[in-house]
């Protein structure tokens, strides 16, 4: 795919995948409705980042961002929940979070995968199943569905639409986690 | 996210150019995390390719002309500044090729159906569906409007200064050099905002003078039976065969002597291969068929 840069292949591949950790952090540091804007906010600094390759952790990178974001909003806002407060010191950047040692793929669990998709509206998700699996071009697809070229790209658009949606809130599967677990023990022994 | 996947969908398309894309991504970072999600969401669903794969006859794969099409955004992407505006307005268009057909469903439920040697585009907003024909022969299948968004409004059709306004029904519309044919199968037509064509009835547009009368009955069966890829006469001279054979032929028919062009001949014949009638015409009248050089074929006395 020629249109990611070297960044949004980075950004997908080491940053994404901790998206759940991010959301749960998120959820700590500010009030409900600002969980998904804190994300996307810290998520829009990191891509931004101009060094990415040199981040050596992306996941304490995005974290840390996350951290000086909810500190400078409470520090701007009238009234300030104390629980959270509480948590932005408790807030290491070498955070406890359980999957701190697991290798996360960030994929989904193929039969979570299948279900998003069955729970696509019809047409998009035929439109997502002949483009991205059967590889059938968008041309093709408006033939066999007696639909406009542009319609089809309609389709794919919501399609793809909800289903990064879905992902955004669904559970990745860890990777290798009996390796890092291992490891984890090993690391608190010789400590 | 929406947006983003919009982006990805067009660029997936073609519709759009790397260009105008890298604009509007470059112009919030939050736009880049929101692609890169819709990216990361595309590459699972290709995950489920391989579970799809086992399942028998797995569909060829395309990746290689997916990078050559990129590779073709990529080389004509200088003028995309004046994209986005132009978008707005842009018509969209389908064609078919010599003895190509297909059909198209507009977004408002409208089917129509190309014949060969086609070319249409169409515009659909929030008031107005107007469709233009371009080159060759369609048939409109026009859907009243759902209720709630301007209903009753007729659709426009614009054929070579001809403008015509369709009521829910089927037409049949074929441009030709001098003249524009519209047949009404069903439902009701206006030419030019004033005279009106009821079902059966042909319409015949030439320059500015326009003619109505009722259809002959094998004007109606010509109408219907193009889209099934088959050519219907009924004692019709050569010439208009051989011409409306043609039109479905990248190798055409040749009358090489003048007075085969009176023959007259009827039949049904399937509009791909003109072999059913070159052994009509040679069990019928003895007249031989040559195929030359070029593919072109010949037809003489024996």
């Amino acid at each position: 795919m020629t249109w990611l840069r070297d960044v949004d292949r980075w950004f997908i591949d080491e940053v994404l995948p901790h998206r759940q950790t991010f959301r749960r952090q998120a959820a700590r540091l500010v009030a409900p409705g600002d969980v998904e804007d804190l994300v996307q906010e810290a998520c829009a600094r990191t891509i931004n980042a101009s060094h990415h390759r040199d981040i050596d952790n992306p996941r304490a990178f995005v974290l840390t961002i996350m951290r000086n974001l909810a500190f400078e909003r409470h520090r701007r806002a009238s009234v300030v929940r104390f629980e959270h407060l509480a948590d932005l010191d408790a807030m290491d950047i070498a955070d406890s979070a359980p999957d701190q040692f697991a290798i996360l793929s960030g994929h989904l669990e193929l039969k979570r995968l299948i279900e998003l998709m069955d729970q696509l509206p019809p047409q998009p998700r035929a439109v997502v199943k002949m483009r991205r699996i059967e590889g059938m071009l968008p041309k093709d697809i408006a033939v066999r569905l007696g639909l406009s070229v542009s319609t089809v790209e309609k389709h794919l658009a919501k399609g793809l639409a909800i289903l990064a949606h879905a992902m955004q809130e669904a559970p990745v599967k860890a990777d290798g986690v009996g390796i890092s677990r291992l490891w984890q023990r090993h690391r608190q022994r010789s400590n | 996210m929406e947006e983003a996947a919009g982006w990805l969908a067009a660029l997936d398309a073609g519709s759009t150019t790397p260009d105008a894309f890298d604009q509007w991504r470059a112009g919030d970072p939050r736009r880049a995390v929101a692609f890169a999600q819709i990216v990361d969401a595309l590459e699972q669903v290709e995950r489920l390719r391989a579970v799809h794969e086992r399942e028998p006859a797995p569909p060829p794969r395309v990746e290689r002309r997916q990078l050559l099409r990129a590779a073709a955004l990529a080389g004509g992407a200088s003028v995309a500044g004046a994209f986005i505006a132009v978008q707005a307005n842009a018509r969209e268009s389908a064609s078919t090729i010599t003895g190509e057909r297909r059909t198209i469903m507009l977004d408002d439920g409208t089917r129509i159906h190309l014949n060969t040697a086609t070319g249409i585009s169409w515009r659909i907003d929030g008031t107005s569906r107007s469709v233009w024909l371009d080159e060759g022969e369609i048939r409109l299948e026009v859907k009243p409007r759902p209720p709630g968004s301007g209903a009753g409004h007729p659709l426009r059709l614009i054929v070579a200064g001809a403008d015509i306004r369709l009521e829910a029904g089927i037409f049949n519309v074929r441009r030709q050099p001098e003249s524009v044919g519209l047949l009404v199968l069903s439902g009701q037509a206006a030419l030019d905002g004033r005279r009106m064509v009821d079902a059966g009835s042909l319409a015949q547009v030439i320059g500015k003078s326009v003619s109505v009368r009722p259809a002959e009955t094998i004007a109606i069966a010509r109408a219907q039976s193009w889209r099934n890829g088959q050519l219907v006469f009924e004692g019709e001279s050569l010439d208009f065969v051989v011409a409306e054979f043609n039109r479905y032929l990248d190798h055409k028919i040749v009358i090489a002597d003048p007075s085969l062009s009176r023959i007259r001949l009827g039949g049904r014949f399937t509009t791909t291969d003109p072999a059913d009638l070159l052994t009509a015409l040679q069990a019928s009248f003895g007249i031989r068929s040559v195929r030359g050089d070029t593919g072109a074929i010949t037809l003489t006395t024996a």
